[in-house]
């Protein structure tokens, strides 16, 4: 798959706010789409969306583009999102990062072993499309402090 | 019972089966916008009658979803269901109308994700100090499901069609 592809902006454009660059990381296309859908759905300013099937790909195009924020599953083939999260880990580069899990795996030793990563938000699949917003309007605003 | 087991003593195969089938029906309402509800053998019997019927003389075309998880313990969660119903969760999570193009990659790979949110849920009710590592869903056509409850299978309904669900552990 081409690890370039990417979404033409979405979302509304609030004022004020800069609009978030997101990454995408899951190894199941339709789960992308799903968020990808729901993250137009929401009122928050969205730049660019950025898609990848594994946390190799994720490195790709984090490295060569300016991502906001990281939506990444666990569980993935080729590379899991801990181990990506690991990988970025304590890379300057990334420091502003904001990263969220989501995931079918919302085990208290799998939330322990992320916790040292700077895991801002965990995200149980399935969830609901508020769930996303409000995952979203935390982000935004957090990226306005960090900017 | 309640939705999460208590972890003060092992819990049944029967309660691990009653969890599974209360996480099928939370993914497929929640994620895929669907109404589930637990069935019997009578009513997944006529649900399957009626599938047939809708595919007015051709073969019912069936799809098997499996996750295959390891941890604390091991084992497999199948899902099946009718290859229409596939088609109707798939454009449910995506967002399609009908007039959309159906790519048959994006059934298999809404199907399998159907099944590996399913065992995730369940997995995180039954063990939530434990971790597991699921492998990726493996999706395949199958003849149709016997029409009643055999060991270790939940009978579901979604959109009013038949699901089947299986629970095998895998000793390690």
């Amino acid at each position: 798959m081409d690890p370039t592809r990417e979404q033409a902006t979405v979302g509304a454009s609030g004022p004020g706010l800069r609009p978030l660059n997101v990454l995408i990381v899951d190894d199941s296309a339709m789960m992308r789409m799903m968020i990808k859908r729901v993250t137009g759905l929401c009122d928050v300013p969205i730049g660019r969306i950025f898609e990848a099937a594994n946390g190799a790909e994720a490195i790709t195009i984090l490295e060569r583009e300016h991502v906001d924020a990281l939506f990444t599953d666990i569980n993935m083939p080729v590379m899991t999102g801990t181990e990506l999260l690991r990988a970025i880990s304590g890379n300057p580069r990334w420091q502003n990062l904001l990263r969220v899990i989501i995931s079918t795996d919302g085990s208290e030793a799998r939330r322990n072993e992320v916790a040292e990563l700077n895991v801002r938000l965990y995200v149980e699949k399935p969830f609901r499309p508020e769930v996303m917003r409000d995952v979203l309007c935390n982000l935004s605003a957090t990226n306005a402090h960090v900017s | 019972m309640s939705s999460a087991i208590c972890q003060r003593r092992t819990p049944t195969f029967r309660e691990h089966r009653e969890v599974l089938q209360e996480s099928l029906v939370a993914v497929a309402q929640e994620s895929f916008f669907s109404f589930a509800e637990p069935c019997d053998t009578e009513r997944f019997g006529e649900a399957v009658s009626s599938a047939e019927a809708d595919a007015s003389g051709s073969v019912l075309r069936w799809l098997r979803a499996c996750v295959e998880f390891e941890g604390a313990f091991a084992g497999r969660v199948s899902v099946t269901m009718p290859h229409a119903l596939a088609v109707e969760l798939m454009m449910a999570i995506a967002g399609l109308a009908p007039e959309d193009e159906i790519a048959e990659g994006h059934v298999i790979d809404s199907t399998g994700e159907f099944a590996n949110m399913v065992c995730g849920t369940w997995l995180t009710k039954a063990a939530v100090h434990r971790k597991f590592n699921l492998r990726p869903p493996a999706v395949t056509s199958v003849g149709a499901p016997v029409e009643r409850a055999a060991d270790g299978e939940e009978l579901v309904l979604i959109n009013d069609r038949p699901v089947s669900l299986r629970l095998d552990f895998i000793a390690s």
